[in-house]
């Protein structure tokens, strides 16, 4: 309750009545008994009085009585005092109904409220005011001003006022005493040992409670479990115990060492679940106290309070330095456990990278075994019909050389053969031009152009070979000629194709070998560009070789690189596509090789991952069975002391390969990285 | 002249004499022609309409430079004047994708499978002649003796519209 500073102004007063006289009397009642010590207010609106009420409090002036008549303008009497009532600081104000007896009506209810605390008769006489005051105003003092006694003494019944205030000081006196003893013991306490507080304890427990129980605990033996409701306390007298707490099924200590001496002590004063489990270490023995016994104890003896409040605030002291360790420890923990994670995730990117490699390894030597026996299984009939071709060649020419007949055939298989490759629209041109010369049929003049036969001029030679030979003849033989020599020819060229791509194949199973050669840089470029022609067929190819030496190497792996290079080229080119190779040898002892397309260039971000393992623009597809990706190129140039880089730029992305003419220093074959 | 032609599109020149060769049947009563990629087979189905000729049977590779057959097949059918032309895809590339876009789309006839049997592709074309003839209602009579096929009798017994 706001209790103001002294004021020194006159306590104030407050009266609304219709008749100014009632106000008039009590002023001078006041001013006889109490002369200047108290002012009265006249009112006859009651809602004017409840605002020089709150201004009142607002001054900090004393507002000890409140006199209220009924009939009253704004507010009537009633409803001022429930205003009134309802205004905390107004509340200690005691307030008076001025009224008759039967008057009072709606007031019995304000009293039974404490919003009312007396009755006076507006004529009254002074006698009974006087009572009235001595009543209320003593009550007032007591309770809320005791600053007014000197002020209202003539006023206050002195009796009562001396028993109210000779109980307080007997409290005062209790209480000072006891704090004199806290205070004392306190300070005696504050030098002792833990061992001297705690011996001091039990010997005061001893004391007290008749020698409680003590009880022994083998080690493991459980005190106490978490969760259980407080009660007890344990003092241990020897042995050890630890704290812990159960979590996720592991026991974890907590305290071992700064488990103190007095256990339970915590949640007792807490009044909250036990937090530690506590479990014997050694052989322990404990006195235990039920929470009875403990505050039957401190209440017959505040000294050994306080050797509890000391037990307490050491122990927490110490738990609490253990704890700041505890989270100490955890941090780093923490830190370690990052740091750990941090490497687990690095060694599981490793190891993903190691693992895509090994696939593309293994996918490229399943390829290979593929590849080598399809090549070892074709090599031989390639073979067979390339000499088969060969000794038609000779058969059909040495069976016709000697038949007369046969003059024109003789000579025709041979041109045949050597025709050189025309497109389709000169061979149009010239079996036109000829079916025209001839008078012949487009497509006898056709077939004659197929046997060498460009004009009327060939036709007369073969003409002037047969002699007497009739013209039909002569076309007939010039015809079948014709087909023989293409067939021939295009069996020839065809079956070296074949075995040319057989070879190529060979050199790519053999991939995994890790043997190095004297190799020609050049034709394991060639040697790809055959593998490829099927892809390189929409596009233009641009080759420019320089002269070079041989190299020390592994062909097969280097024609993987190739393969890639070219094969990522052709996907990249623009429209019309142009691929351009070319080799150099930049300085001495080093070969160069750069693969530029015409494509719209590698997309920037993509430049900085283009040599790792797990990047590809591709969704991993195996292009031709062959292509290994720029990071297993890069493994192979790098094994040959060589170095692959690439600028791009829209219109013109150049891959440039360094090769040395000897490699440093080869690994061994699957020699651990 | 207004003879029918069929007409070879290959890349590979291998190929284009073979088919030329299996197609020495044909010599007698049809223009053969062939061509190496898209263009040239625009120039010859041009000189082909100029001559008063008409293209009857076409023998397309799938892998042309720079386009495929069946992109080429899809652009004739669209053609008015070329939507009768039968056309055959001579091919060992083509995949079903393709293949379903040429039926669909490119009014494909016929599929041959390369490596091919001179046999088989003689009787492929034959069919597909006497189809382009009936279709067109070109007189049969003339090519009874090559492609002996019952359909061109029966057309000729019903007399329907022989001058």
């Amino acid at each position: 309750m706001n209790h103001h500073e002294y004021s020194t102004m006159p306590s104030l007063v407050l009266c609304a009545h219709r008749d100014p006289a009632v106000s008039v009397r009590l002023r001078e009642a006041f001013d006889s008994a109490v002369p200047g010590m108290v002012e009265v207010e006249a009112f006859t609106d009651g809602e004017e009085l409840a605002n020089r009420a709150g201004s009142v409090i607002a001054e900090s002036r004393d507002l000890p009585l409140i006199f209220a008549g009924i009939d009253l303008d704004g507010l009537d009497g009633i409803e001022l005092l429930r205003l009134l009532q309802n205004a905390p600081p107004l509340r200690s104000s005691r307030k008076v109904l001025l009224a008759v007896a039967d008057e009072t009506g709606d007031a019995d209810m304000l009293l039974q409220r404490g919003a009312l605390h007396g009755r006076l008769d507006p004529e009254f006489d002074n006698e009974s005011l006087k009572r009235l005051l001595r009543n209320l105003l003593t009550d007032f003092v007591v309770d809320s001003a005791p600053h007014l006694i000197d002020d209202l003494h003539p006023l206050l019944d002195l009796r009562s006022l001396a028993g109210a205030f000779s109980c307080a000081r007997d409290n005062l006196h209790q209480l000072n005493k006891r704090l004199g003893e806290v205070e004392r013991s306190v300070i005696a306490v504050d030098g002792m040992s833990d061992d001297k507080i705690e011996a001091e304890m039990i010997d005061e427990f001893d004391r007290l409670l008749d020698h409680p129980e003590r009880r022994k605990y083998e080690p493991a033996d459980v005190l106490v479990n978490e969760g259980e409701e407080p009660g007890t306390i344990w003092i241990i007298l020897s042995g050890r115990v630890k704290l812990y707490r159960t979590i996720e099924g592991d026991d974890v200590t907590f305290h071992s060492e700064s488990a103190g001496r007095i256990v339970g002590l915590m949640s007792l004063s807490l009044q909250s679940p036990v937090f530690f489990s506590c479990r014997a270490v050694t052989e322990t023995t404990a006195l235990v106290l039920s929470r009875e016994q403990v505050s039957s104890a401190i209440h017959r003896s505040p000294g050994l309070s306080n050797y509890l409040i000391t037990v307490i605030l050491r122990s927490m002291a110490r738990r609490n330095r253990r704890s700041a360790q505890l989270l100490v420890q955890v941090r780093k923990l923490n830190h370690r456990l990052a740091d750990q994670r941090d490497e687990l995730a690095a060694t599981l990117a490793e190891l993903r990278a190691t693992q895509d490699r090994l696939v593309d390894t293994t996918k490229m030597a399943t390829l290979g075994n593929l590849a080598a026996g399809m090549a070892h299984e074709l090599n031989n009939p390639i073979s067979a019909i390339l000499k088969t071709a060969e000794h038609l060649n000779q058969d059909i020419e040495g069976l016709i050389s000697n038949v007369p007949d046969l003059a024109v055939a003789a000579a025709a298989i041979p041109a045949a053969k050597r025709i050189p490759p025309r497109s389709t629209r000169d061979e149009r041109r010239l079996r036109n031009q000829l079916a025209k010369e001839l008078g012949i049929n487009p497509n006898m003049a056709a077939r004659l152009v197929a046997a060498g036969v460009e004009d009327r001029e060939d036709f007369e030679r073969y003409r002037g070979l047969a002699k007497t030979t009739p013209d039909e003849v002569v076309i007939q033989q010039l015809d079948h000629a014709g087909q023989i020599g293409s067939s021939l020819r295009n069996i020839t060229n065809c079956s070296s194709r074949v075995a040319a791509l057989v070879r190529s194949l060979k050199v790519y199973a053999r991939a995994d070998e890790h043997h190095l050669e004297k190799t020609d840089l050049n034709s394991t470029l060639d040697d790809v560009l055959l593998i490829l022609a099927n892809r390189l067929r929409d596009i233009d190819l641009v080759k420019h070789y320089a002269d070079l030496p041989l190299l020390l190497a592994n062909p097969s792996q280097l024609q993987q690189v190739w393969t890639n290079l070219i094969s990522n080229a052709v996907q990249a080119v623009g429209d019309p596509g142009l691929v351009t190779i070319t080799t150099s040898s930049p300085r001495p002892g080093w070969l160069r090789v750069e693969v530029e397309d015409n494509g719209v260039g590698i997309p920037e971000e993509a430049r900085d991952h283009l040599f790792e393992a797990r990047f590809t623009t591709r969704s991993g597809r195996v292009e031709f069975g062959l292509g290994l990706g720029l990071p297993i190129s890069r493994n192979i140039i790098q094994q040959h002391g060589g170095d692959i880089r690439f600028e791009s730029q829209s219109g013109r992305t150049v891959f440039t390969v360094d090769l040395p003419d000897t490699p440093p220093n080869i690994p061994e074959p699957n020699a651990p990285q | 002249m207004n003879r029918i032609t069929i007409l070879s599109l290959d890349d590979e020149p291998e190929v284009r004499q073979a088919i030329t060769r299996d197609l020495e049947p044909f010599t007698d009563l049809f223009r053969i022609e062939v061509a190496e990629d898209v263009e040239d087979a625009r120039e010859v189905i041009q000189s082909i309409d100029d001559e008063g000729d008409r293209v009857g049977v076409i023998l397309c590779d799938h892998r042309l430079p720079g386009t495929t057959g069946v992109e080429f097949l899809i652009q004739l059918e669209a053609e008015e004047n070329h939507q009768g032309i039968r056309k055959v895809l001579v091919t060992g590339q083509a995949d079903q994708q393709d293949t379903i876009r040429a039926i669909n789309t490119g009014g494909l006839d016929h599929y041959i499978a390369k490596p091919w049997q001179a046999g088989t592709l003689q009787t492929i074309v034959r069919e597909q002649l006497t189809g382009y003839i009936l279709d067109q209602d070109i007189d049969p009579i003339p090519f009874l003796s090559q492609l002996n096929d019952p359909r061109l009798l029966d057309r000729i017994a019903k007399g329907s519209r022989i001058d």
